[in-house]
């Protein structure tokens, strides 16, 4: 998303045209002219083949071309116009053109275009046909690039026929006229340029002509368009891009990073507020209770490693099902017991539910189950039960508010899409790529970062790490104690499988054996 | 479990090089695409220049072009035409009765000289004179024509013979067998001289000069 307001801001005072089907074998035909005050036209056409494969140049020069050098090397043309060179990566045609300008009271008009045999003239043009006298050039697009030097060319209009895309821009010294634009299938393009008040004056030499400019291009461009398939046109005004897009585009990037600053504050504040109102201090650990009703395995979520020590929340479930008699659990120790899982038995809340799913046999999953431990998890299936276990208890942590997700599907998806849209409307690259595939990656960027504790999880965190430590330090016994002492040491056992209070009863029944899991 | 909340780490890592490397897939087909182009800079396209017409004809550098065939040292058979022919033919045109003030041909040639024009100046009514050195200019009957005509102001008398000579300097071994001034033989380059070249071979080629000396194309074969 960051390339968005990246690529805005490089669009900034510059008018990109995409070429699309680009033809092979050349990469580009740049023109340049010159006119003198007699009204001849000094042209420069160089062809860039883009590949150092040797080509063959049909020369093809408009009636009245003279003087014609490639590559600044005077050539033997038949008539002055027609030759044959070799040509390398590079070729620069060159010649003079004296009677395509015309001039009139009020202006004048350069024609490199024109009719012939009711058609248009293929040999009065700013550059002949490229797949047709070029060898192994392919039908596709052609960039072409242009300049036309005139003095006055500040008072200029361009008109280009067969070629699309077309940009246009005075130079500041306004001695000329750039240009850009596509040659699309490398045919060939005509122009014609209708010079005012200002370009005449440069004419002072060639002989005025009875009309006015703009009467003769009428009737030039009635004519000529008769016989194409299309209007000429204008070179558009460069789009140099919207400094407002770029801005809203870099807001936009910067919402996330502001969202996180303005949490980050907020936590802050409100963990700080909780621990003043809450946090016991040591004088109360002595005598502390329970802090409330959380779930075993919801308190173990919320404390996770933040201490060290053996700690199991399917341990402290299943020691809670027992305390409660929903299972019963047998025998002398933690060395060797039974667990008994009766058809009826249901658990309270939807991961003691999962655990008693977890036990049951995958054939008859509503079923009694008699397991003898340790262990009690087959261990080919306690990574599937640790996994499934896993999703259940995080989507009962986000039900009860302890855990949120880092980056807001709301916040990622959203602005995604809405930058989409402004590029789109701006104009920008990637627009439509970001609509679609901007979703796709919020989501994978939110699943990948993950969760986190939310502001009432840390606050249950700190809340109960701290009777996990008053567990462990004022209960020595629970260390020690076997999983047939849940009835005798009731939900303090329980608590301290799920706190690190009582790595024996957590490693006996943790599904991996490991008691941490 | 749960040691850490989705402590997944493995799957986390994948996950996040699968989103990188889709932005930098994303990233990459942005910034690789090289056909996008922009109006040229100030500086990137030269003004082209124009010809200059140079003191010396021989010096033309449009004359590059021509190279020599191998005539094994044999010296072309034809005479260079005689530019010098023209300013007394000229100036025998001149003292005629009707002299023109348009021509429709003038051609140059080792001996003579030949001017094509309208008699009185009425079109269709076409004459040719023949001067020879030492002959009084012969006027023909006329004869119906409608050659496009030029005005004699056009002619540089003196053009021819610089032609010849410089010819005679750059390249000895071609001659310039005729120099001819016919809106026909100028194509469309406008109004020009058009030079016969020979070597001892034969027809060599063909030259076009501006009225002004300029040598503004080559055409061999």
């Amino acid at each position: 998303m960051a390339l968005l307001p990246l690529l805005a801001w490089l669009d900034l005072g510059v008018d990109r045209i995409e070429v699309g089907n680009s033809a092979k074998g050349l990469r580009s035909v740049t023109w340049a002219g010159a006119i003198n005050d007699e009204g001849r036209l000094s042209i420069a056409i160089t062809y860039d083949t883009g590949d150092d494969v040797p080509r063959v140049l049909d020369v093809r020069v408009p009636p009245g071309g003279r003087l014609l050098t490639v590559d600044e090397e005077p050539v033997i043309a038949d008539n002055g116009r027609y030759a044959t060179v070799r040509v390398t990566s590079k070729a620069t045609v060159r010649f003079e053109l004296p009677g395509i300008v015309t001039r009139y009271r009020d202006g004048a008009i350069v024609a490199l275009a024109g009719v012939r045999n009711d058609s248009i003239d293929t040999e009065r043009m700013l550059f002949p046909c490229a797949i047709c006298y070029l060898d192994e050039v392919t039908y596709g697009d052609v960039p072409v690039y242009g300049r036309l030097y005139v003095d006055g060319a500040d008072d200029i209009d361009l008109h280009f026929l067969k070629m699309t895309s077309v940009r246009s821009e005075l130079d500041p010294s306004g001695d000329s006229v750039r240009f850009v634009g596509i040659d699309p299938g490398g045919t060939g393009v005509s122009m014609v340029a209708v010079l005012h008040d200002g370009g005449s004056a440069a004419l002072a030499g060639l002989p005025m002509r009875d009309g006015n400019v703009g009467d003769a291009w009428d009737r030039l461009r009635t004519e000529i368009e008769d016989v194409a398939d299309e209007r000429f046109h204008r070179p558009a005004v460069p789009d140099n891009g919207n400094p407002v897009f770029a801005i809203i585009l870099t807001a936009l990037l910067g919402l996330p990073v502001l969202y996180f600053v303005v949490r980050a504050l907020w936590d802050a504040g409100a963990g700080a507020a909780a621990r003043r109102a809450g946090a016991p201090d040591s004088a109360v650990l002595a005598t502390m209770t329970r802090p409330d009703d959380l779930e075993p395995a919801l308190a173990g979520l919320v404390v996770g490693d933040t201490r060290s020590g053996k700690q199991s929340v399917v341990a402290a479930t299943l020691l809670e099902l027992a305390r409660r008699d929903v299972i019963e659990i047998t025998g002398e120790d933690s060395r060797r017991f039974s667990i008994s899982v009766p058809a009826e038995a249901g658990g309270d809340t939807k991961f003691e539910n999962a655990v008693l799913k977890a036990l049951r046999p995958s054939r008859n999953p509503t079923g009694p189950a008699e397991i003898d431990g340790p262990p009690v998890w087959h261990s080919r299936h306690a990574g599937l039960v640790d996994k499934t276990l896993q999703s259940a208890l995080l989507a009962e942590a986000r039900q009860a508010g302890l855990v949120r997700i880092r980056v807001p599907l709301v916040l990622s998806v959203g602005i995604a899409v809405a930058m989409g849209v402004i590029a789109i409307i701006a104009g920008i690259g990637l627009g439509w790529a970001l609509v679609f595939v901007g979703p796709l990656l919020a989501l994978l960027t939110s699943a990948a970062i993950g969760q986190e504790l939310s502001t009432k999880g840390r606050f249950a965190r700190d809340q109960w790490a701290a009777y996990g430590a008053w567990l462990r330090t004022s209960n020595p016994q629970l260390a020690r104690a076997g999983v047939n002492e849940v009835k005798t040491l009731g939900d303090k056992l329980v608590y301290a499988a799920a706190l690190g209070g009582a790595p024996v009863v957590a490693e006996s029944l943790s599904p991996t054996g490991q008691s941490t899991k | 479990m749960c040691g850490k909340i989705g402590g997944v780490r493995q799957r986390v890592e994948a996950m996040r090089s699968a989103v990188f490397a889709v932005v930098a897939v994303l990233a990459l087909g942005a910034c690789s695409d090289p056909r996008t182009i922009d109006v040229p800079a100030a500086g990137d396209i030269e003004m082209p220049t124009f010809a200059t017409l140079p003191v010396d004809l021989a010096d033309s550098p449009q004359l590059d072009a021509l190279v020599p065939r191998d005539n094994a040292g044999l010296a072309p058979t034809s005479e260079s035409a005689d530019g010098t022919l023209l300013a007394e033919a000229l100036a025998a045109l001149a003292a005629t009765d009707d002299p023109p003030t348009q021509l429709t041909r003038l051609s140059i040639y080792d001996d003579d000289v030949i001017i094509g024009y309208y008699q009185r100046g009425v079109t269709g009514l076409s004459v040719s004179a023949s001067y020879r050195r030492g002959d009084d200019l012969y006027v023909g009957e006329p004869s119906f024509s409608e050659d496009p005509a030029f005005p004699l102001s056009a002619v540089d008398p003196d053009l021819p013979q610089r032609l010849v000579d410089a010819f005679a300097l750059r390249f000895p071994d071609i001659a310039v067998v005729s120099v001819d001034m016919d809106v026909g033989l100028s194509y469309e380059f406008g109004l020009c001289w058009y030079l016969r070249l020979e070597d001892a071979r034969g027809s060599f080629g063909n030259v076009f000069v501006d009225p002004d000396g300029t040598v503004i194309a080559v055409d061999v074969g």
